[in-house]
C-alpha cells in the first residue's frame, strides 16, 4: 500500500447510521468481493467504513450462467450474477471471520417469502452483524425486483423480519433502482411503517447489453443491473426525493460512487453515508480510502467539521410543474 | 471544491477483459480422446498474453469458462486454448464446429514471470492432467527466449498426455509419466520432476500446471531444493475481473483471476492452497488430494 491509498482515521469522517456507528461513510455494496471473509476483510483493510455481504438466502443458489459481468463505456457495467451464495448456515463462518476482526458488518439477506426474510436475518443477527440489508431489489432475479416495486409486499417482508429478529439488529432495506420516483417513495415510507432503520438506494438498474455478432444479450441471464457512473444522476436523485419525503429516515446512497466529489453529492442530496461496488473495478479496492481523503480535503476546503453537516445541504429549488 | 482529478484506472490490465470479442471458430483438433485444441483469430489477445493468463470463453446459449490460453501466434494474432469435456459447457464447446461463433475476453490474469537471465540453469516445467495448456505456453515462450526447458509431464493413461509432441518438439528433455504406467514411468508428474531433480537439480525456476493435489505435492518435494516454484491454481470464476470475490483464497483478499492464476508458491503457504475451493454457490469444500479431475 502506498500512502495514498494507506486508511488514515479522520474523526471528521465518522458517521451514524440510526445507531451503527462507522469511522467513515464508505461502505463497500453488497455482491462485491462478499463471498470470501477475505474479501470483506481487505476492503476495510483498504479503508471502508462497513461492509456489505454478499446477498445469502436460505437455501444455496448457484447463480445465472455466464457471462455474468459486461463491462460498458465510462466504467460502468451490468451484472447478472443471479446472487449465487452458499445459503445462510454455510456462509455464517464467513461473516463470524469478519466480525471477529472488529469490522463492522452488514449481512444482505434474500428471502422466498417472509418468513423465509426472517430466517436468514436472525442467523445474521447472531452471527452479529451491525444491520441487515434486505435486498428486495435484485434487478436480475425477477421475483426479487416485483417484490421491492410492491409497497405492500415490502411492508410484509419488513414487518416480519423486525418482529423475528426482535429489535436485536438494525433493518436496512434496499430500494430497487427504478426512475419511478413516487413509487420508490410508497416503497420506502412502508417499510419505515413496518420498521426499517434505514434505506438503500439504490440497487442495479433492470437492463440489457447485446452482442450484434452473436445477435445475443451479452448477459447469461439477459436482464442485468447496470451499475457505475451511468445510474448516478438517477440514484442521486432518487435520494434527493427520498430525502425531501419528510420521512426522517437515514438514507445510504449508492451508484456510481468513482471520487469524493461523487460521494460529496450524495451526503448532500440528503445521504448519511454511501456505498461503493463497481468503484472498486476503476480504481482498485484502495477507492474506499482515496473517496475518504477526498472528502477530506473537501471539509478542509470549506472549513466543515464533520461530514454529517453536509447532509441534505443542497440549496433548496422549486421543482417546474 | 477542487475539481476532480482524473480518476487513475486499477493498474490491473483489463481493457479487453470487460467485454467479449465474439469471433468464429478458426479451427478444432481432437488432441486427446477428451480434450479438443480451439483456435480463433483474437489479435489484441495474441499480442498481450502472456504463459498463464487465461481468457473468458463465452458458449453463446451455456455459459462463460475460464479456460487458459495453451499457445498464440502472434504475428497471425491467433489464439488456442484446449478444452477438456468435463461438465455441461465444456460438452457444448465440444459440440460446437469450425466457423460458429465463440466470445473471448481477457487476457485475464498474472502470469508465469521467466527468470531474466538464461545463465542461470535449464527451467523445469510440471504438467499434470489438464494442466498441460499453460506449460505447453510457457514452454514455446521459454525456449523462444533461449531457455533450457524440461519438461516432467504426467496423465491418468498414455492417451490422455496433452500436447506431448509439442513438448518433444519444443523441449531439451521431456519425462513422461502415467499413472497406470503406459507410458514413461509409472506415477505422476510429480514423479517424472523427481526423475529430472535426481538428475541435475541446478534448475533457475520450475513451472507448474495441474490438479491441486499433484501442486501441493510438488511444492513439498520442492522444498528440499532451492528453485523458486510457480503454480497456476484452478478456482471456480465467475467474473475474471477481481470484483465478485468468488475465488478468493485467504484472509487479505487475494483473487486467483486478478492476482493469479499463477501464484508464487511462497505465498500460498498462508492461503487455501491444497486444502479448500469454493462450488459454484461460493460452499468452501475441501481439496481432495487423489482428485485428478479437472473442472471447467
Amino acid at each position: 500500500m502506498t500512502s495514498e491509498t494507506e486508511a488514515k482515521p479522520d474523526s471528521r469522517l465518522k458517521v451514524k447510521i440510526g445507531t451503527v456507528e462507522l469511522e467513515n461513510p464508505t461502505i463497500l455494496a453488497s455482491g462485491v468481493l462478499g463471498v470470501a471473509a477475505g474479501g470483506l476483510i481487505s476492503a476495510s483493510n483498504f479503508g471502508a467504513g462497513a461492509v456489505v455481504t454478499k446477498t445469502v438466502g436460505w437455501k444455496p443458489r448457484s447463480g445465472h450462467p455466464g457471462p455474468r459481468v459486461v463491462g460498458l463505456h465510462g466504467d460502468s457495467m451490468m451484472n447478472a450474477m443471479g446472487i449465487p451464495n452458499p445459503g445462510i448456515r454455510d456462509y455464517i463462518p464467513e461473516i463470524k471471520a469478519v466480525v471477529k476482526q472488529e469490522i463492522p458488518v452488514i449481512g444482505s439477506a434474500l428471502g422466498t417469502s417472509p418468513k423465509e426474510f426472517a430466517r436468514v436475518a436472525t442467523h445474521l443477527a447472531k452471527a452479529g452483524v451491525s444491520a441487515v440489508e434486505l435486498n428486495i431489489s435484485c434487478p436480475h432475479v425477477g421475483s426479487l425486483y416485483l417484490l421491492g416495486m410492491d409497497p405492500d409486499a415490502v411492508a410484509e417482508v419488513v414487518s416480519e423480519v423486525v418482529e423475528q429478529t426482535e429489535k436485536q439488529v438494525p433493518i436496512w432495506v434496499k430500494l430497487p433502482g427504478s426512475t419511478d420516483y413516487p413509487r420508490l417513495i410508497q416503497v420506502a415510507k412502508a417499510a419505515q411503517t413496518a420498521g426499517a432503520a434505514a434505506l438503500v438506494a439504490l440497487n442495479t438498474l433492470p437492463a440489457l447489453a447485446i452482442d450484434v455478432d452473436a445477435r445475443r444479450p451479452l448477459l447469461g441471464a439477459g436482464i442485468g443491473g447496470l451499475s457505475g457512473p451511468a445510474i448516478k444522476p438517477i440514484a442521486l436523485r432518487a435520494v434527493w426525493e427520498l430525502h425531501n419525503a419528510g420521512m426522517n429516515i437515514p438514507i445510504i446512497g449508492v451508484g456510481g460512487i468513482l471520487t469524493g466529489q461523487d460521494a460529496i453529492e450524495y451526503l448532500l442530496a440528503g445521504a448519511t453515508a454511501v456505498e461503493i461496488g463497481t468503484g472498486v473495478l476503476t480504481r482498485g479496492r484502495a477507492i474506499f480510502s482515496k473517496v475518504c481523503n477526498e472528502i477530506g480535503v473537501y471539509l478542509t476546503e470549506y472549513n466543515i467539521k464533520h461530514v454529517s453537516e453536509l447532509t441534505g445541504q443542497m440549496a433548496k429549488f422549486e421543482v417546474n410543474s | 471544491m477542487t475539481p476532480n482529478k482524473t480518476v487513475k484506472k486499477n493498474p490491473a490490465k483489463l481493457a479487453h477483459g470487460l467485454r467479449p470479442f465474439v469471433k468464429p471458430i478458426q479451427q478444432i483438433r481432437q488432441v486427446t480422446p477428451r480434450t479438443k485444441a480451439f483456435t480463433l483469430k483474437a489479435t489484441n489477445i495474441a499480442r498481450t498474453a502472456v504463459p498463464g493468463q487465461f481468457v473468458m470463453v463465452w458458449i453463446p446459449g451455456f455459459d462463460e469458462i475460464p479456460m487458459s490460453i495453451s499457445a498464440v501466434q502472434n504475428s497471425l494474432g491467433i489464439v488456442e486454448f484446449a478444452a477438456a469435456k468435463v461438465g455441461e459447457a465444456t460438452a457444448a464447446l465440444h459440440r460446437m464446429k469450425e466457423g460458429d461463433l465463440i466470445g473471448l475476453r481477457g487476457p485475464l490474469g498474472q502470469g508465469f514471470k521467466f527468470p531474466r537471465s538464461i545463465d542461470k540453469g535449464p527451467l523445469l516445467c510440471v504438467a499434470g492432467g489438464c494442466g498441460s495448456p499453460p506449460i505447453a505456453f510457457a514452454t514455446e515462450w521459454a525456449v523462444r527466449k533461449g531457455h533450457e526447458v524440461h519438461v516432467a509431464l504426467g496423465a491418468t493413461t498414455r492417451s490422455d498426455l496433452l500436447f506431448q509432441e509439442r513438448f518433444e518438439e519444443q523441449a531439451q528433455k521431456v519425462i513422461i509419466a502415467t499413472d497406470d504406467g503406459s507410458d514413461g514411468i509409472q506415477g505422476t508428474s510429480v514423479n517424472a520432476a523427481a526423475f529430472h531433480l535426481d538428475i541435475d537439480p541446478r534448475y533457475s525456476a520450475c513451472l507448474a500446471c495441474g490438479p491441486e493435489g499433484m501442486l501441493t505435492s510438488l511444492a513439498e518435494l520442492l522444498s528440499n531444493y532451492p528453485i523458486p516454484l510457480q503454480v497456476s491454481l484452478e478456482r471456480y470464476m465467475k467474473c475474471g475481473i477481481g470484483l465478485c470475490g468468488h475465488c478468493i483464497i485467504d484472509n487479505h483478499g487475494t483473487r486467483v483471476c486478478l492476482e493469479g492464476p499463477v501464484f508464487d508458491a511462497k505465498i500460498l503457504r498462508q492461503t487455501d492452497f491444497g486444502q479448500w475451493k469454493r462450488d459454484s454457490t461460493g460452499k468452501r469444500l475441501p481439496i481432495d488430494a487423489s482428485d485428478e479431475s479437472c473442472e471447467g
